[in-house]
């Protein structure tokens, strides 16, 4: 690579010469590099990462051994669950037909598993935002006795004591022993490679494959548009806000964002998820209390409940609660959600527990 | 770091070619003209140096109470000269621990702070706590690294500062237990900014070849009451036992400050320079 970069400086004898060839050279490195190590790549039609390549630039072996950690239950406080235990290819890494995930113990957390996909490109993450930066995530699930339920120094005891982990650990980092910062770094090359851009609706945006949209799913897009991007906003179909969608008149149990952030304005705001990939993704809402789509809109059209903290938007001047959308207009918006699945993501074996 | 640049080059050559040859315009000045600070730390209480678990204590209010346990973080350590100008010491973050546990030993007592331009400083001042931005960053390392458990690892942050005891007085009933951790970065920003005054006439006169240290002395009695009548949150076992960041332990947390707010530097806190030796 250095070698090939010195020659074309050499051989360019035009600046301009110069940019196309080192353009094209990146071009290709990136290509290539997609070939080994999934997501590793911007996406046309979405925004720009926050958590960028050069942060924990993409590695094939560094990715494989992240794939290893998220699939290995030994993790876990008793060897019960993995990431991939809530978090499942097939339902694009969310936990199917779970509305609350399950823990060491078969112990039942409080919230639904989130999918998990694109987190390349979160700010924040957690239902209410409770980390702010991709790499600590895991430390989360790790801890909480809900879920793996393992100490940190006892987690890091089982990869030392593991021989193949302290190769695959050396041969990457180096000497020394698998620390925390080592095990962040490669399970986060893993997560960050949860790319999923390659949908229907990704295809007949950038004009792919001659792919086209039906009327129905074409007249969901412009719904989805005027009715619901003040919130699902850009191609990730996120704003990463927190909201309160009127599930309820009160937040006893969780009061989402004012857990972390301690401001009463935040009690009964949760994160507004992605509509990508949210057909393969039910059950619906932080406590997974809706399982269909079509109870999904169900609710934003005649469900929502007044609260103090409910979002402005479902509360239109002079009007009832919610969103109002005819049956025709559910139908289209149904249509419109499915062409949000991203096949080649969940069935490309790179990302699979046995690829 | 390094090694995970290594193993990325195919990918950031280019990238990291540019950050290099920005690193080099701000480059250190030249090595004669830096030198280094160490700092010796000593916790104490009252007049009494502190000794874990088997010396009891009496607090501000008389309450008696016993130590297992005192963590803290000292970051963003700044150096100011006599003409208002100061350097801000990079990447200088430091765990204290009376007792430490995981697998690092060091109860980072005696550290260093290094490349610092040579000349006279007439004041000291840094951060209780890890600044905002070092919470929301990733994996970290050293001091830093989750392994000192001293980061929350649910709603995610680091502990600033850790004190657990007992106490006859303590509102818990079982185990008379008291907790009190300090951390939080948003609201309530619970990190403050420390300047203790340098002993009347001294400064810190940093030169190659020297060796300078300071001997900062932090006094465990302050979290029981503030440096003033009008600063004083005064701490009472019996009801406030335990408190694990959030509002709840702003009175912890402005009492060994001596400030009530983040960007205004506590002049009168539990940090005291007990010597300036200028080898």
């Amino acid at each position: 690579m250095r070698q090939r970069i010195t020659n074309s400086l050499i051989g360019g004898a035009l600046l301009g010469g110069l940019l196309l060839s080192s353009c094209q050279k990146q071009a290709d490195d990136a290509a290539a590099l997609t070939e080994q190590v999934p997501g590793a790549t911007q996406p046309a039609n979405f925004p720009a990462m926050a958590y960028a390549l050069s942060q924990n630039p993409p590695d094939k072996a560094t990715f494989e051994l992240g794939r290893t950690l998220f699939y290995d239950a030994r993790l876990s406080r008793d060897s019960t669950v993995s990431c991939g235990s809530c978090h499942q290819q097939f339902a694009a890494f969310a936990n199917a037909s779970h509305a609350l995930s399950h823990g060491v113990g078969n112990r039942l957390g409080t919230r639904n598993s989130p999918a998990l996909h694109n987190l390349r490109w979160r700010r924040e993450l957690m239902w209410d935002g409770a980390v702010a930066n991709l790499e600590n995530q895991p430390l989360a699930p790790f801890t909480n006795p809900l879920e793996m339920g393992e100490t940190l120094s006892s987690l890091l005891a089982k990869l030392n004591g593991d021989a193949e982990y302290r190769r695959r650990f050396t041969a990457i980092y180096g000497p020394g022993p698998i620390d925390s910062y080592r095990l962040l770094r490669a399970l986060s090359q893993f997560l960050a490679a949860l790319t999923s851009s390659n949908s229907r609706y990704d295809k007949a945006v950038r004009h792919e494959g001659g792919t086209t949209l039906s009327a129905s799913e074409s007249r969901g897009i412009a719904l989805v548009a005027s009715k619901c991007a003040s919130c699902h906003a850009t191609d990730l179909f996120t704003d990463e806000s927190y909201r309160n969608n009127g599930l309820d008149a009160a937040f006893p149990r969780d009061s989402g964002r004012a857990q972390i952030s301690g401001q009463p304005a935040d009690v009964g705001r949760f994160k507004v998820p992605t509509l990508r990939n949210v057909a393969l993704t039910a059950p619906y809402m932080h406590d997974g209390r809706f399982q269909t789509l079509a109870q999904v809109l169900a609710h934003y059209d005649h469900g929502v409940i007044a609260s103090p903290t409910l979002d402005p938007a479902l509360r239109p001047p002079g009007g009832r609660l919610g969103i109002a959308l005819t049956t025709q207009e559910q139908d289209d918006l149904l249509a419109f959600l499915q062409t949000l699945t991203d096949q080649s993501f969940i069935t490309d074996s790179r990302l699979a527990e046995h690829p | 770091m390094k090694q995970a640049t290594i193993v990325g080059l195919p990918f950031v050559l280019l990238t990291g070619l540019l950050f290099s040859s920005c690193k080099k315009d701000s480059a250190e000045p030249p090595a004669a003209t830096v030198g280094t600070l160490t700092i010796d730390m000593e916790n104490v209480v009252g007049s009494a140096p502190l000794v874990l678990d088997r010396s009891t204590y009496t607090s501000p209010a008389g309450e008696p109470f016993t130590v297992s346990c005192f963590n803290y973080y000292l970051s963003n350590f700044k150096l100011q000269r006599a003409d208002g100008s100061e350097y801000a010491v990079p990447e200088s973050y430091f765990l204290i621990r009376e007792r430490p546990t995981g697998p690092n030993p060091d109860n980072g007592k005696h550290f260093v702070l290094d490349s610092i331009p040579a000349g006279n400083y007439t004041g000291i001042s840094f951060l209780i706590g890890v600044d905002e931005d070092r919470n929301m960053t990733g994996a970290q390392t050293g001091a830093l690294s989750p392994d000192n458990y001293m980061f929350w690892t649910w709603s995610q942050g680091y502990i600033f500062l850790q004190m657990e005891g007992n106490s006859s007085r303590s509102g818990e009933p079982g185990t008379h237990m008291l907790a009190y951790h300090v951390g939080d970065f948003r609201r309530p920003n619970n990190l403050r900014i420390v300047a203790p005054p340098l002993p009347s006439g001294g400064n810190i006169q940093v030169r190659q070849g020297h060796a300078p240290t300071l001997h900062l002395r932090a006094d465990l009695l302050r979290l029981f009451a503030g440096p003033s009548p009008a600063l004083t949150n005064s701490v009472l076992f019996g009801p406030f036992w335990m408190a694990v960041g959030g509002s709840q332990i702003v009175p912890i947390v402005n009492n060994y400050s001596g400030s009530t707010d983040r960007h205004v530097p506590g002049t009168n806190s539990m940090f005291t320079v007990a010597a300036i030796h200028n080898d």
